[in-house]
């Protein structure tokens, strides 16, 4: 008895909530999801905090319309996604869902939107397929592909540094696979020979025994970031393996907040993404002042913050351009997003519903006392497919640990 | 075991009107709790039956799941071959790990399935090959049978319903029959039960891979729910949530792991409201129930009827 | 392979070693005197961890780091000892059960107050370069950490071995009741190992931040692998602490050398290999 007893009573104080929470039409609800707490919540506060700002900057209304935010805490796991969403779709009245942030939690969002139709602006979250081969028509994405920036890293890395043989240590999942994926195809184009790939399980802490064996190349790639990126630039240098190989690193490995912890001895790393908060551009500075206005000097708005920003922008311009939230308005103008305006540089999406973008290559440098990413070349105008043609890049198999081949001299290479 | 049958027709009843009342996302609410309270309760057929605290329960609904996912998926297996192969997969883990851990006892035993749970986590991302690694496996999808489409919320809360009753009530039929005693009186003197000539070590074995199975028919529904199967259901804060649950809701009782799983499902809702200290809040209620209440709601319950019926029968 | 690279990967390997001997050495004593095993190790790990690499920004001294690391931890395990887990002395697997809650609260309580960034422990430049074994290079502070595990084992193998407190915690493990009977107060030497145990994982915590990063969801990974080195070793165990520690430390250096795909799995080989012939591990005594 007493089960079913509880039962009613939360059954009756969700009715409640329901109730409460009713949205007048005149608003428009957007929900924000990513991982405010757990082992990824620098990414959720990040974004948290970009949104803040766009929040600010738009109003409190449009077309008519309140806006009404919530953020919801998606603890970095797909099985909370799927449930938030759920919660926003049936319980809020959500209209449209800033989020997820992560590889896994965007996936699970992307399958859960294709169902529900819910207008979806993926914000940090990676995995091509999002935008390439499973993509869904309610769902645009504000940030990136794993390969995009890569694509032009490839590229500057035989011509520019010189380096034709690399030795890459990675984390052993898709988004890594996929950003060296981006970044060999281009490399072995522009004349590179060989990038020899050794995966570790990811939260690998000791890396001494990786160095020992390391292979002898031009520069030593590290693909990933976090903990284990730390640890690992770490015990570069403690072997001073850095006096022979230059290390040179993926996307997020100096990218997402760990360069004060790294100190000095990051000087001059490079790598690229589509946002560096070295840039110097109107558009950048007076963001970057906004945020630190709002957020306090300390935090350093990084990419997954500006890609908060830029897709909360995305959804209310949707809004204000279809002048109602209904979905097939909304999700029209979203899939034709034009932002010249953006922090990171002008952007347009592509008929996939990804941005075409600038590409920066990056060195780590210090400016007021502090270590940032400075562009040193653009890239403009990259898409998510590099130069290839769209439909033949999606015929290839996704990248993964073995594919594209390692050696340059591979026919797979001819054929591209 | 004392008369439940008035929870058994209550329960009935709201698990009828629930889909019928109910908006979407308490329907969908009502089937994780459904899912969890199965999880729960194969964590306390061990714990309350044995004494066997574990926490690998979720690691074979982890197991039941990927398999799902993996033969569903990626080798396009029709759902009628899948799920058996399911949850015959998961049980196979359980009789491993049961002859693993079949001689240890209490607190060993805990940490053995720890380490053992976490060695399924990490296999589960490190198999990337197979398992897609942290980003998982999505695009799982219940099969239409008949014309009936279980991936409606609703019809899949009926046909979870049914299977989740079912599974409490064969339940019960074990805590009341002569296997359920004897693995009460192996718990509390296990030596008087080898020397009266009981397979002390074969009954314990066989229990372990019961709750197993429990647990792996709650993995095959949780992978259908979800949609998507990534490796952090098999992560050590799911087994603590689950063992949270049963030790709020009384794990020594049919009904308790079932009442737990409610209030948390209730109490996480309220709290992410307000807060993303989600984790800490578990940590409290588990600290709390442990100081204060070791045997949980039910048992709290049970005992306030108990003395209620008898200062009843002195004053009549 | 040639002899360079398997002195570099041996050497590896019992750094690695003598962290997890550092870790695990107080948690399977604590064990085998009262059968209760903190769960909250890692998370304890983690608070010292966070506490020290901020005393050695605060005063750039690496000792008072790792001393402080190690009190806050001990503090934080006589407070558990005393409040909680008194309360359900004798029921070891409420006392258990606590400890997981305990970890959490605290690992939360971390996060809100270090946020979700991993963290690295400034080390002096001398401590980094490297020293010359003779056979090779190492960097200085590796040589320190398996130093530092030796001394500490020395001093436990003493300690157990030459005095009377070592004797009576022997007497504990061996057989509580008896040693109650001859008027030894277990409790009490519980306290204290159990402070020792949490004071070393505190240490640990700024220690292995030497070389590792540390960061939300090491307590997870620093249990688990106390727990591995411990159930190689035997619950209880002070050498087999160091046996499993070793065994886990050169299996998981010369894997990650060599196969790094699968490390992982290398890591828990061991363990499932001792649990099917030898369940109580390799200096366990059966209960």
């Amino acid at each position: 008895m007493t089960t079913s007893r509880t039962l009613m009573i939360g059954g009756v104080s969700a009715l409640a909530l329901a109730a409460f929470q009713a949205q007048a039409d005149d608003t428009v609800h957007v929900g924000v999801i990513g991982p405010t707490s757990g082992v990824f919540s620098f990414f959720g506060e990040q974004q948290r905090m970009g949104v803040e700002l766009a929040i600010e900057e738009v109003g409190d209304s449009v077309a008519g319309h309140n806006i009404e935010v919530t953020f919801y805490d998606s603890q970095g796991d797909p099985e909370v996604v799927v449930d938030r969403l759920r919660a926003m779709q049936s319980r809020d009245d959500v209209d449209i869902v800033v989020g997820p942030v992560l590889g896994s939690t965007g996936l699970a969002g992307l399958d859960w939107a294709r169902d529900s139709g819910m207008p979806t602006v993926i914000s940090y979250s990676a995995p091509e397929d999002i935008t390439m081969r499973d993509r869904a028509e309610n769902v645009v994405r504000a940030g990136w592909t794993g390969a995009q920036p890569m694509f032009a890293f490839g590229e500057y890395v035989v011509e520019e540094l010189g380096h034709k043989e690399i030795v890459m240590v990675g984390q052993d999942y898709s988004f890594p696979y996929n950003q060296i994926g981006g970044f060999l195809k281009s490399f072995c184009a522009a004349g590179g020979e060989s990038v020899e790939r050794i995966w570790h399980p990811t939260g690998t802490s000791d890396y001494s025994s990786i160095l020992a064996t390391l292979p002898e190349g031009d520069a030593v790639m590290y693909n990933g970031a976090g903990s284990d990126g730390l640890a690992f630039f770490q015990q570069y240098h403690d072997f001073g393996v850095d006096q022979r190989m230059p290390l040179i690193g993926g996307s997020n490995f100096f990218a997402v907040g760990d360069l004060p912890e790294m100190g000095d001895a990051a000087l001059g790393g490079m790598s690229a993404l589509q946002y560096a908060e070295g840039l110097e551009t109107e558009n950048f500075i007076a963001f970057r002042d906004a945020f630190w206005e709002m957020h306090g000097e300390d935090t350093m708005p990084l990419a997954p913050a500006e890609h908060g920003y830029v897709a909360f922008r995305m959804a209310i311009d949707a809004v204000e351009e279809a002048g109602s939230t209904d979905r097939e308005p909304v999700i029209s103008a979203l899939r034709a997003t034009e932002m010249p305006d953006a922090p990171r540089g002008p952007f347009y999406l592509d008929d996939y519903g990804n941005p075409v973008q600038n590409i920066y290559i990056y060195e780590v440098q210090e400016r007021d006392g502090r270590l940032v990413n400075v562009p040193v070349e653009t890239y403009e105008e990259v898409s998510q497919f590099g130069p290839y043609d769209p439909e033949e890049y999606m015929a290839n198999e996704p990248d993964s640990r073995n594919f594209p081949p390692e050696d340059c001299s591979d026919p797979f290479y001819d054929e591209l | 075991m004392r008369n439940d049958t008035p929870i058994i027709i209550g329960l009935i009843a709201v698990l009828l009107l629930w889909p019928l009342v109910m908006g979407d996302y308490a329907v969908s609410q009502g089937n994780r709790a459904m899912i969890y309270a199965l999880m729960a309760l194969s964590f306390s057929v061990l714990a309350g039956r044995l004494g066997w605290f574990s926490l690998c329960q979720t690691s074979f609904a982890g197991i039941s799941g990927y398999t799902v996912a993996i033969l569903g998926v990626k080798y396009g297996w029709p759902a009628g071959a899948v799920i058996p192969t399911a949850i015959l997969v998961a049980v196979a883990f359980a009789v491993v790990f049961g002859l693993l851990t079949v001689r240890s006892r209490k607190v060993s035993f805990l940490m053995l399935t720890l380490a053992l749970g976490q060695m399924v986590w990490a296999l589960s991302f490190q198999w990337v090959d197979m398992t897609g690694g942290y980003n998982g496996i999505s695009g799982i999808r219940m099969p239409m049978v008949l014309g009936i489409n279980f991936n409606d919320d609703r019809i899949f809360f009926a046909l979870l319903a049914v299977v989740t009753l079912l599974m409490f009530l064969g339940v019960r039929r074990l805590y009341q029959s002569r296997f359920g005693l004897l693995l009460l009186g192996i718990q509390e003197n296990e030596e008087r039960m080898r020397a009266l000539g009981h397979p002390v070590y074969l009954a314990r074995f066989v229990a372990f891979v019961l709750a197993g199975a429990i647990a792996a028919v709650a993995g095959v529904f949780l992978v259908f729910d979800m949609g998507i199967m990534s490796p952090s259901p098999l992560g050590l804060d799911h087994a603590v949530w689950v063992l949270t649950a049963a030790v709020l809701g009384g794990y020594r009782t049919l009904w308790g792991p079932a009442l737990g799983v409610v209030i948390l499902v209730a109490l996480e809702a309220l709290v992410s409201q307000f807060t993303d200290r989600h984790t800490m809040v578990i940590g409290l209620v588990l600290l709390l129930c442990i100081l204060l209440m070791p045997r949980g709601l039910a048992e709290v319950f049970g005992q306030f009827r108990n003395r209620k019926a008898k200062s009843a029968t002195a004053s009549s | 392979m040639n002899l360079d690279t398997f002195i570099f990967l041996a050497l590896n390997g019992l750094t690695l070693a003598a962290l997890l001997f550092i870790m695990a050495s107080g948690l399977t004593l604590a064990f085998g005197l009262m059968r209760v095993v903190n769960l909250a190790h890692g998370a304890f790990y983690l608070l010292g961890g966070y506490i020290g690499v901020h005393v050695v920004h605060a005063t750039d001294s690496l000792v008072l780091g790792v001393l402080a690391g190690g009190v806050v931890a001990m503090v934080g395990g006589v407070l558990m000892e005393r409040l909680l887990l008194q309360r359900v002395r004798g029921l070891d697997l409420s006392e258990a059960l606590l400890t997981i809650a305990v970890g959490l609260i605290i690992a939360d309580a971390l996060l809100v107050a270090y946020g979700g960034r991993p963290i690295s422990l400034p080390l002096p430049p001398d401590l980094r370069m490297p020293m010359d074994l003779g056979v090779m290079m190492y960097p200085t502070f590796r040589v320190i950490i398996m130093a530092v595990a030796v001394a500490l084992g020395l001093v436990l193998w003493i300690v157990m071995a030459r005095t009377r407190i070592g004797a009576a915690i022997r007497a504990g493990v061996d057989d509580r009741e008896t040693a109650m009977a001859q008027g030894i107060n277990v409790p009490l030497l519980f306290a204290g190992v159990f402070a020792v145990a949490s004071f070393l994982a505190g240490a640990a915590g700024v220690i292995g931040t030497s070389y590792m990063s540390l960061s939300q969801g090491l307590d997870v990974r620093v249990l688990m692998l106390s727990l591995v080195v411990i159930i190689i070793g035997g619950m209880g165990s002070l050498k087999g602490a160091a046996v499993g520690a070793l065994i886990t430390g050169m299996v998981s250096s010369f894997a990650t050398g060599y196969l790094p795909q699968f490390a992982l799995f290398f890591l828990f080989l061991p363990m499932t290999l001792i649990l099917v012939f030898r369940p109580q591990g390799l200096f366990g005594r059966t209960t």
